[in-house]
């Protein structure tokens, strides 16, 4: 084994794929993301490609879009996984219902919490432009594959009125 | 018989001949170059405009000043989160001067000081700064390929400082500009062996098949470009997702190139023709998904090119006209 070892050539890379790979998703198996540790990852991005999938979106009081990435600074995608995990987190309650089936009532609550969380971290520099939109909305959009064409399905998943700034 | 072994003799040669890496000074000074400006997009953003070069330099020296980290607290620690509290980050009383001292130590890194004096407050600062961004509840991997490149230059940085101390010399004599190199084109290998090896086990080995699903996905990230930005040019393909879909063998043809470039990333450190190969290749995948996905992975081109392609030195080599090597 030692002499293989040793004649193993580029033993550092066959060293972090052993890290990444193997040692720290096993040591990390009994946290909420198995497998990560900055800047150490396994890359399990689009290592599987489901039938279904959705995307939010955002809108202000008048139905207006919000742009992410310029008003909070975040992308659509890191604000989808939060939601994402809030309505794992609800679903750990609802045995045999998938996340994309969860009740309204569960997914307004989702929806409150990820938008509670981003006007959290929002820049104060963009805090008085989001406070224009009033009610920040978040969407739902499940898309399928189904009869042979791609559909979409738009659900408005919760809402939250933003604080009035301190006087 | 003669001709198939000529043939595999030289695919041999071509892609499993192991040749160190003596990369001249002026591409070390390159690499060093591009990856002062992948650490510091963390304080800037500047490669969001890299298409533009005096627009991403403008955002690289006007962003730092007013780049703020704005997560206040770290309520789904990941990484050393779970042992260290970054939130502290956030206070711009110990924000502001780490990032100023960023700034010298990768001037310093550039202009040739070793790095494991100068990168570690870099290195320290980004994985701080991006464990608290992703122990908010979302995990991005935008940036782990560019900080394990890093963590593996300053190790290689470390190990030949030790070794200079010792009088040992570094494996294939490397200087130690040449191991920092080489250890970090190993990283980058490993980042996609491990990346092919996740998707054929979570999707236990039916990632190829499942490829047909991609359209979905593809309106799904071209959606969300569109909702992030407003920005109607990237719905500019909505029309292609349910060609795709109609032709499920679109996606595998395409997935079944980029899964054995993935897991057999390792055959680009035998030598500059394998990593070529694979770096082209790679390259080439990476923007069939940007233009797909709306998925920019221009840290991954980026060490690519740099660090597997090299173009630069194949011109080099060019104008030389050094005789051919012989098998």
């Amino acid at each position: 084994m030692l002499d293989f070892l040793k004649r193993l050539p580029f033993r550092y890379h066959w060293f972090l794929v052993v890290l990444m790979g193997l040692i720290i998703p096993l040591a990390t198996i009994k946290t909420e993301k198995p497998g990560e540790f900055y800047p150490f990852s396994n890359f399990p991005m689009y290592s599987r490609f489901e039938p279904e999938t959705y995307y939010i979106y955002i809108t202000g009081e008048k139905g207006d879009i919000v742009p992410t990435a310029a008003t909070f600074g975040r992308s659509i995608s890191d604000i989808k996984k939060t939601y994402d995990r809030k309505l794992s987190n609800l679903k750990k309650d609802t045995k045999g219902v998938r996340k994309m089936d969860l009740g309204p009532e569960k997914k307004a609550e989702a929806a409150r919490e990820a938008l509670s969380w981003l006007f959290d971290i929002t820049p104060p520099t963009s805090l008085a432009q989001l406070r224009s939109y009033g009610t920040l909305s978040l969407h739902e959009v499940q898309i399928e594959f189904r009869d042979g064409k791609i559909t979409k399905t738009d659900l408005l998943a919760g809402s939250l009125p933003l604080p009035a700034p301190l006087p | 018989m003669i001709f198939l072994a000529a043939i595999l003799k030289r695919l041999r040669w071509f892609f499993l001949e192991i040749e160190p890496w003596r990369a001249p000074r002026w591409e070390l000074i390159i690499f060093r170059i591009a990856l002062v400006l992948m650490i510091w997009d963390m304080h800037s953003g500047l490669f969001s405009e890299w298409r533009n070069p005096l627009e991403a330099l403008r955002l690289a020296v006007v962003n730092p000043w007013h780049w703020d980290v704005v997560e206040k607290t770290q309520p789904h620690p990941q990484g050393f989160g779970m042992f260290i509290d970054f939130s502290f980050l956030s206070n711009d009383a110990i924000e502001k001067p780490l990032r100023a001292l960023t700034a010298v130590s990768l001037i310093l890194y550039a202009i040739g000081l070793p790095a494991v004096f100068t990168l570690l407050l870099p290195l320290a600062l980004s994985v701080g700064i991006s464990t608290l961004k992703n122990s908010q509840g979302a995990i991005g991997h935008t940036t782990q390929v560019v900080y394990l490149v890093v963590l593996s230059v300053w190790l290689a940085s470390a190990w030949a400082w030790w070794c200079r101390r010792k009088g040992k010399a570094l494996p294939f004599d490397y200087t130690a500009g040449q191991f920092e190199a080489d250890l970090a084109r190993q990283a980058l290998a490993a980042g996609y062996v491990v990346s092919a090896i996740s998707k054929i086990v979570f999707s236990q080995g039916t990632w190829l098949t499942s490829t047909r699903y991609l359209p979905l996905h593809i309106v799904k990230n071209t959606d969300m470009e569109y909702y992030e930005r407003l920005n109607p040019a990237a719905l500019q393909l909505s029309w292609l997702p349910q060609l795709m879909m109609e032709h499920p063998g679109l996606c595998m043809t395409l997935f079944s190139v980029a899964l054995p470039l993935e897991l057999f990333a390792f055959v680009a450190l035998y030598n500059r023709r394998a990593a070529a190969v694979f770096g082209i290749g790679l390259i080439a995948f990476h923007e069939s998904v940007t233009q797909l996905m709306s998925l920019s992975f221009i840290f991954n081109k980026a060490l690519l090119l740099v660090l597997f392609v090299a173009p630069w030195w194949w011109i080099a080599k060019a104008l030389k006209r050094e005789p051919r090597p012989a098998l």
